[in-house]
């Protein structure tokens, strides 16, 4: 089982409150990609408990898991990233207000990706990036903005089986909470 | 077309020939990729195919989220017609669309047949 962060806190599929009465503010973020970037493992490792519907070890529908903290909440939303899945990644996209692009070191960009930031009525999708390396191999941050998106809010790198995930999660956070009073 | 390929390419066009109103079927592998299919027109099978194993999966989540039981179709209604989704096998579904016409009981239950014929050719 994958190791926990510390700073995220539990919230899988199951054992949501039935409701306290506390309002708690809310952020809708994606986890983009290509195919076995990571997008599942980042979630996994972000929140105990998160749900992936997969088959054979790929994303089919999605990934879900919820950061909490403070009253706040994010709402982490994986999409499949396989090239067919693209309508599923646009309806899942629907209310995002940020993503977390989880980037193969080493690679270019890929269009499925830089199509789905770019497609949203009113601007591209604010975003972090994870520039995931293979387990032993040297961090070097190598990812390209494309220049149709403008540049990432931050972009992390390191390799998500085994780093820590301390900035990754206060960059998510931040992402979220410029967008969403509250956050 | 190989044999296996053939038969089950029968079984959805009977499918379509012989229930009054179905417009469409395919079969689909549960990650995504088409089998086989008779589509309509200018239908993109691959996007059609992919959708299809999402909704699925995420039916089959949602039934078991909730406790209600082993997951038996998902079916979509639109203005002019139903997506019907059930599995067939373990590893594959069953796509139906239907026009507006439709009668849901008589397509469930040729659809209920006819996934169980695609389930002994899978």
């Amino acid at each position: 089982m994958s190791r926990h962060h510390p700073l995220a806190h539990d919230h899988g599929g199951r054992g949501a409150s039935a409701g306290s009465g506390a309002v708690e503010s809310a952020a809708k973020v994606i986890v983009v990609g290509p195919g076995e970037a990571g997008k599942s493992t980042l979630i996994a490792r972000l929140v105990r408990g998160a749900v992936n519907l997969a088959v054979g070890g790929r994303t089919v529908a999605m990934d879900h898991g919820v950061l909490r903290r403070s009253g706040a909440k994010v709402s982490l939303v994986g999409v499949p990233g396989q090239p067919r899945f693209a309508p599923v990644r646009e309806a899942l996209a629907v209310g995002a207000v940020g993503a977390v692009w989880v980037h193969p070191a080493g690679e270019a960009a890929d269009a499925e990706t830089i199509a789905l930031l770019g497609s949203r009525r009113g601007g591209p999708l604010p975003y972090l990036v994870y520039v995931n390396h293979r387990a032993g191999a040297a961090p070097v941050a190598a990812f390209v903005a494309p220049p149709v998106l403008g540049p990432p809010r931050r972009i992390v790198v390191g390799n998500l089986v085994e780093s820590d995930l301390g900035d990754l999660v206060e960059s998510l956070w931040a992402l979220a909470g410029a967008a969403v009073p509250g956050v | 077309m190989s044999q296996r390929a053939d038969q089950i390419q029968s079984v959805l066009k009977d499918l379509v020939t012989n229930t009054p109103d179905v417009e469409g079927a395919a079969m689909v592998s549960v990650d995504g990729l088409v089998i086989a299919s008779v589509l309509p027109a200018g239908t993109d099978e691959d996007r059609v195919s992919a959708m299809a194993a999402a909704l699925l999966s995420l039916g089959d989540r949602s039934v078991d989220e909730l406790q209600r039981g082993t997951l038996e179709q998902v079916y979509v209604k639109g203005a002019s017609g139903y997506i019907v989704l059930m599995q067939a096998g373990n590893e594959c579904v069953l796509e139906v669309i239907t026009g507006g016409a439709a009668k849901l009981g008589m397509v469930l239950l040729d659809s209920k047949r006819a996934a169980q014929q695609l389930s002994r050719l899978a």
